[in-house]
């Protein structure tokens, strides 16, 4: 009982790990979930562009044009009137789109001059850039059109709004087929949970272990009369006392967090706990390999980091090549992420299959490989006396 | 009369409510070496941290070549030699490269520079290690690089705080050679230790220090003669009647008889051939005794005498 | 002496093994990992918008004139590249095989009942596809308006609709820097930031409440602020030229460029280093516990990284909208920003209040180290 209390108290030199890697999974993991969650739909839904309209006008024209994007799009502060920061918004996603409407555009365009009436700012040529200034496009050629063939102002605008709400009617119609590519909340969370948490684990559990690894302290623990099962048991126990208790906050936090009720939630949690051994696994490992605890925090960092940007936890895996992704087979966040988008592209009642098994036992197994190379580094370094 | 090296007046630190120094003084004179002796806790290390300015203190006055010490008397520090109690020596610099970084904190000129640190690596026996890194010496010779770089700039100072602590009797046998060696070059010498016989040999004269105060200063004799006890007789003798034991008393000097299993100890206040004495009342009255010890008192009697025989922190 | 003083920490900072492999190793293994994970992001950003494959079922059998909008869309110009690229089908469950199979994004069938468009999912390539049509009704609905309401202006609304006047132009800000390369800067700034390892190295080394060899060195009659700037000098040349080679290694061995001359993207790396290197300084002259020396310069670093954007690009940005005091406190982030500012838009105001910053942190740490560090002229030991 000693040597787990031992180990416990040990723990309290990595509370502030502990708590810098939560704060930073609370915080943004939370944030990138929620940004990146969505659900799926059954019926066509027109895509809207979240757009930055700066009206410098304010005529009737440039108000309509206003009203037209409120209607259809989703309207946002620019936030700021310096074009160069609009660009960095729309470049990080906080707004796909700025529009700007120029101080004499009305004036332009009942003179008859049509060209560039309005000026954009998006990042680079992406699809909502192309689709938002299509349908700009599209409603001011109608007033044009409408101004230069004999109308007023006044009607070319009701004429052209008339149209446009004509338009809504005209919908694709969606044979969709399978739950791919919407993510939920949940998902994103514990996709972000795969980087944290073996970050935590690995650090913590390494460096705790570590205090059972100095020579003096394990001799004294050693000569003390204490049975090797039991002393060994005990450290096991408390490494995975520690690892159970780290884990389940982890998951609690999600919970907490996730407004929406999700039966998928288990799963997830099961996978979670399939992760945990292999950062326990990881943890064992490193510190066979080094008791000093910068090296351990280096070691965890590059490890963990490195296998983060590579299975999916900060870049989708679509978006990586398949050479990569190849590679990536043999790390066992891979199967973590894998399992994850498993529960969320298949149905509650379709998860609990072999598949999804088989990915949990893949990650155990890479836990075990952990944990085998780290008894057999530890093993050589005892023969040779490193 | 020599100079004065160092003088502590009434010097005063204070750990809150703890008083760490008490009104403690010292004056060493040019040429001395002196043994600052007291158990854990009794003050020596942070005497010699307020001496070296290291630490700031409530009351007193240090003076250190007849001026006052401060954080910033490079002139007086340039002449000080600290040898630490824990091995004070960068790790990612080898042997040479360590005596050098810390010899060049005093010395410029780069030739005699040279010079010096070949010397100290001469003289601590370390020239066929000196491209080793410390992490690749024996605990004796990471002793020796510790002495090496708090000796290398020649001062005509220098404190050593237990530096033979962990240190074989060889290697110890070789620091202490040296240490003489360099007090005999001139250089005027603080040593603390916990080992009383090598401040017997080495020490021209102690101080011991308990709860911060200055308890004894003197040479080890004078120290010894302060004791009652001045020598103690061990005789094997079979026959303990109280008139042969009696008869012992009688002699001159003796003030104790104490029976111990089937010796006797006589202890003699003072005097000489008190032994001498001793065996004549017994071969004169044909009283047969076995084996014949004597002890004279030693520094660690002094130390346990004047500081107690309890545990300390 | 102080040249001296500068040579030996700097021999002593690079055989540091842990320095070596914080500030060099890890900095180039993430930079291999980031080239590995979103290289081809950087070349070709999936939210570009690219040609859309998709499938047209014409029934009625006539050519009609929405067939001929579909072929003027799938011809590309030089300066635009063709929005559809069309596959004909000769029935529509031939035309869904295709599309559930993945070959096609979505279907026109052009019927007796009109124009239907089938997708097999929401997002921005279906309503891509149904403004296509849309258009199409669109401008037919105008010249079926005009006919009746002004038939003597039929010709000239005619010509315009064919005209299709562009109304709607790009603000052009010269130069298209990928959002991706942030990481790359973020990766920098981490590196940075490790530097304030070093400088709580070099000052556990020379203040004797630290370590031994500091009360070695206090007991030296050496100047104690002109050590730690000598010693400062050397962490901050160390880390400069880490810098620089994790910089030329990511533009020159995996070819991202930056965008900026390389002169002035080092003179920023190097900014980077000094910033370090003082929040180390200032980090040691606050802090006494060997442990605390480890844990809070690293945590400090990590923070520092994921608000610059090191984990998710658009940190810096959310955090800019909605309190850019933070991205102005945060040295990685004006780093990052510095960097993101040069490649994009040039040397503006921006980025030169970045640099102001940067520099006023870098003073402002070192003179609160000074003033902490002579007031402790004796030493709490």
């Amino acid at each position: 009982m000693s040597v787990f209390k031992a180990i416990l108290k040990s723990l309290k030199a990595n509370i502030m790990t502990i708590i810098v890697y939560l704060a930073i999974f609370t915080i943004f993991g939370n944030m990138q979930a929620k940004a990146n969650a969505s659900t799926q739909d059954t019926a066509f839904e027109e895509v809207t562009v979240t757009v930055a309209v700066t009206d410098n006008d304010n005529s009737t024209l440039s108000k309509a044009v206003v009203d037209y994007l409120e209607e259809t799009q989703n309207v946002v502060s620019p936030k700021t009137d310096d074009p160069m920061v609009m660009n960095d918004n729309a470049r990080f996603s906080i707004y796909d789109y700025a529009l700007i409407i120029p101080e004499d555009f009305e004036s332009k365009v009942l003179s008859g001059d049509t060209e560039n009436l309005l000026t954009y700012i998006a990042p680079g040529t992406t699809a909502s850039q192309f689709l938002l200034t299509e349908k700009l496009n599209d409603y001011l050629q109608d007033i044009v059109i409408y101004l230069n063939s004999g109308y007023s102002e006044a009607e070319a605008i009701s004429l052209t709004h008339e149209q446009m709400i004509e338009l809504n009617e005209t919908k694709a119609t969606i044979i969709d087929e399978s739950d791919k590519n919407h993510r939920s909340f949940f998902a994103g969370m514990f996709l972000f949970n795969g980087y944290t948490l073996l970050m935590i684990l690995s650090i913590c559990c390494a460096t705790v272990v570590t205090f059972m690894k100095n020579k003096d302290v394990s001799n004294r623990i050693s000569v003390s009369g204490m049975h090797f099962f039991t002393r060994n048991a005990a450290a096991i126990g408390a490494v995975f006392f520690i690892g159970t208790i780290l884990t389940t906050f982890a998951i609690l936090v999600i919970h907490v967090m996730g407004s929406v009720n999700d039966n998928k939630f288990w799963f997830y949690a099961i996978d979670t706990y399939s992760l945990m051994f292999v950062g326990l696994g990881l943890a064992y490992f490193i510190c066979s390999l080094t008791a000093n605890e910068n090296l351990i925090n280096m070691v965890a960092n590059m490890v963990v980091l490195s296998m983060s940007f590579l299975c999916g936890v900060f870049v989708d895996t679509q978006f990586l090549s398949s050479s990569i992704i190849k590679v990536a087979h043999f790390m066992p966040l891979y199967w973590y992420t894998t399992a994850i988008k498993f529960i969320n592209d298949n149905p509650v009642g379709n998860i609990w299959c072999g598949k999804f098994a088989s990915y949990l036992v893949i990650e155990i197994l890479f836990a075990l490989v952990f944990f085998t190379a780290g008894m057999i580094v530890s093993r050589k370094k005892e023969q040779y006396a490193i | 009369m020599s100079q004065s090296i160092v003088k502590i007046d009434n010097l005063v630190k204070r750990y809150g409510d703890n008083v760490a120094v008490d009104h403690f003084s010292l004056n060493i004179e040019e040429g001395e070496i002196l043994g600052l002796l007291g158990p854990n806790g009794s003050g020596k290390t942070t005497t010699i941290n307020c001496l070296l300015s290291l630490l700031s203190f409530d009351k007193g006055e240090i003076e250190i070549f007849g001026q006052e010490m401060s954080p910033v008397a490079y002139n007086i520090k340039s002449q000080i030699g600290v040898v630490m109690q824990n091995v004070a020596v960068i790790n990612t610099l080898n042997v040479y490269e360590n005596v050098d970084f810390f010899c060049g904190l005093y010395i410029k000129d780069k030739a005699l520079r040279k010079q010096y640190v070949e010397e100290a690596l001469d003289f601590t026996g370390l020239m066929e290690y000196k491209k080793y890194k410390p992490k690749n010496l024996s605990g004796g010779l990471l002793r020796r690089l510790n002495i090496a770089c708090g000796i290398a700039h020649k001062p005509k100072l220098i404190i050593f705080d237990e530096p033979t602590v962990a240190v074989d009797p060889q290697s110890r046998n070789a620091i202490l050679e040296g240490i003489k060696k360099m007090n005999k070059q001139g250089a005027t010498i603080i040593y603390t230790s916990h080992y009383m016989e090598e401040v017997e040999a080495l020490c021209s004269r102690v101080i011991i220090m308990d709860h911060g105060k200055n308890v004894a200063n003197g040479t080890s004799a004078e120290l010894k003669s302060t004791l009652i006890n001045r020598e103690s007789i061990r005789i094997g003798l079979p026959n303990k009647s109280p008139e042969i034991l009696n008869g012992l008393k009688e002699i001159n000097h003796v003030y104790k008889i104490k029976e111990d299993g089937d010796d006797v100890i006589i202890k003699c206040d003072g005097g000489e051939h008190n032994l001498v004495h001793v065996l004549s009342y017994l071969t004169d009255n044909n009283i047969p005794f076995g084996h014949v010890t004597t002890e004279l008192p030693t520094l660690n009697d002094v130390f346990l005498e004047i500081t107690g025989k309890e545990l300390r922190d | 002496m102080f040249g001296r003083i500068f040579v030996y920490k700097l021999k002593e900072i690079t055989r540091n093994r842990y320095n070596v492999g914080w500030n060099f190793i890890f900095p180039i293994v993430l930079a291999t990992v980031f080239y590995l994970g979103f290289g081809n992001l950087i070349k070709d950003d999936p939210d570009n918008f690219s040609t859309i494959e998709a499938g047209y079922v014409n029934t009625v059998g006539d050519a009609s004139p929405f067939e001929a909008v579909l072929t003027e869309l799938s011809e590309g110009t030089n300066d635009q590249m063709a929005v559809l690229s069309i596959h004909r089908y000769n029935s529509k469950d031939e035309a869904i095989k295709a599309m559930n199979s993945g070959d096609i994004s979505g279907i026109y069938l052009e019927s007796e009942d009109g124009i239907e468009t089938f997708v097999s999912k929401n997002g921005i390539t279906a309503t891509t596809l149904n403004q296509i049509v849309r258009e199409y009704k669109n401008k037919k609905a105008i010249i079926e308006t005009v006919a009746v309401e002004h038939p003597e202006n039929l010709p000239t609304t005619i010509s315009m609709v064919m005209d299709n006047i562009s109304t709607v132009e790009r603000y052009d800000f010269g130069t298209n820097t990928s959002p991706y390369i942030q990481y790359f800067f973020a990766l920098i700034a981490m590196s940075s930031l490790f530097s304030s390892w070093i400088s709580t190295d070099i000052l556990e080394g020379i203040c004797a409440n630290m370590t031994e060899q500091g009360k070695r060195f206090e007991c030296s009659p050496t100047n104690k602020l002109m050590a730690i700037s000598a010693g400062i000098l050397a962490a901050l040349v160390l880390q400069s030229v880490t810098n620089a080679i994790v910089v030329i290694y990511v533009q020159e061995i995996l070819k991202i460029n930056f965008g900026a001359p390389l002169w002035n993207v080092l003179l920023l790396t190097t900014l980077g280093s000094a910033l370090g290197v003082s929040a180390g300084v200032l980090i040691g002259s606050f802090i006494k516990n060997s442990h605390l020396l480890v844990v809070v310069p690293l945590c400090f670093t990590m923070t520092c990284s994921f608000c610059s954007g090191l984990m998710w690009h658009q940190v810096r940005q959310v955090i800019e909208n909605n309190c850019p005091l933070l991205n102005r406190i945060n040295p990685a982030s004006l780093l990052v920003d510095s960097l993101f500012t040069l490649s994009t838009y040039g040397r503006t105001e921006t980025y030169y209040r970045d640099v102001a910053i940067m520099c006023s942190m870098i003073v402002i740490s070192l003179l609160v180290s000074a003033f902490l560090l002579r007031r402790r002229k004796y030493v709490s030991l």
